[in-house]
């Protein structure tokens, strides 16, 4: 479940604000389906404490080179992807996953974040 | 939020949404001129009619063998956006779009087309003009004998706006055995009267293909401006010189 990473992000969203930095997560698809995605996984959009932003057109993720389509979910979908943007707007850290499971874990992301600011960036 | 402060909120912004619809779709000779791309094989063609569009689409669409296969010989279907087959697509998706209603009957020709990559094609570019596309042609298209037509084709029926669907697409819910289909016909049938957002065909019509993948470490981030779940927007800029952003793309689905 690809909000299991949103989820285990949450819990470390104190951390993530100590560190300088803002959790932003991208959706691929319209507000209501996004909606009901979030309630079927248990989530309630009030209870996500950061942007849950919608790229229905996939226009950010195509530029961001996470868009693919995918016949088997008969859909055009993102891969999971994290980037870690610094101040200046210039990406330090990305991964693209692989597969659905491919993703940075928390501390991952809170030890880049860390070498970032020990590098004065 | 609750989904009916949700829907509050959609409703407030929807009758405006519809008239930047409207611009969005008389503006087409603009965004047609800015489609162009140095990259692809067909860059420099802006064809004008649907029939040009999909010319180009199945010239480009075939140069490549693209399904990368699993031992067994299983297709996986895969095609990533750095491929240069997927960016004509998509220019063809934006081209065919941008031609308005004027593009709806040559779609609606294509639905009967042979190629499924074809009708998936039209399905999805119909689903962008679904305000003006008529019911019983998406109807026997969401009965397509293929998955992908079927669930464009059943977006297409929500993003037409039109709660008095809702038995019609209960009752494709009860035929349909494609778990991804079943769950975009709820989507239809949540989205009840809201069809599909201006803003969501202006950003399809606004994203340059040619500059799809090109996000790298070290290099700027591309800029971007999303409404929230919660109504507000958001740009990358905002945080610019303030804090590190931690970018997550999810897929949403499974």
């Amino acid at each position: 479940m690809c909000h299991g990473q949103l989820a285990q992000l949450r819990e470390r969203l104190d951390e993530l604000q100590a560190a300088g930095a803002q959790l932003i997560a991208i959706d691929p698809h319209e507000p209501y389906a996004a909606q009901a995605l979030l309630e079927e996984v248990g989530f309630d959009a009030d209870d996500v404490h950061y942007p849950l932003l919608c790229d229905p057109a996939h226009a950010v993720s195509a530029a961001y080179g996470v868009a693919f389509q995918m016949r088997i979910h008969t859909e055009l979908c993102n891969r999971p992807a994290t980037f870690i943007i610094d101040r200046d707007g210039i990406i330090r850290y990305a991964k693209w996953g692989r597969s659905f499971a491919d993703r940075p874990s928390p501390k991952t992301i809170l030890e880049e974040l860390a070498k970032l600011a020990a590098a004065g960036q | 939020m609750t989904v009916a402060r949700l829907c509050a909120v959609t409703t407030r912004t929807h009758k405006r949404r519809l008239a930047n619809r409207i611009l969005a779709l008389t503006v087409t000779g603009l965004f047609a001129a800015l489609l162009g791309s140095a990259s692809l094989a067909h860059a420099d063609e802006v064809p004008d009619t649907v029939a040009g569009w999909f010319d180009l689409f199945a010239d480009d669409w075939s140069e490549q063998d693209w399904m990368t296969r699993r031992p067994g010989g299983r297709a996986t279907y895969m095609r990533p956006l750095e491929e240069e087959g997927w960016k004509s697509r998509w220019r063809a998706l934006q081209g065919i779009v941008a031609l308005g209603e004027a593009a709806v009957e040559p779609l609606l020709a294509e639905l009967a087309s042979d190629d499924v990559d074809r009708r998936t094609l039209a399905a999805q570019a119909l689903g962008y003009l679904a305000p003006a596309v008529p019911v019983e042609p998406l109807l026997s298209a969401a009965e397509d004998e293929e998955a992908v037509v079927r669930l464009y084709a059943v977006d297409a029926l929500g993003m037409r706006g039109d709660p008095t669907l809702g038995d019609e697409l209960k009752a494709l819910l009860e035929v349909e055995t494609n778990r991804d289909v079943k769950q975009h016909i709820g989507y239809a049938l949540a989205r009840g009267e809201h069809g599909v957002d201006a803003e969501t065909v202006q950003q399809l019509l606004a994203t340059d293909a040619s500059q799809s993948g090109t996000a790298a470490v070290g290099q700027p981030a591309p800029e971007f401006t999303l409404g929230s779940l919660t109504g507000e927007t958001v740009s990358l800029s905002d945080f610019r010189g303030q804090q590190y952003v931690v970018l997550v793309f999810i897929y949403g689905d499974t």
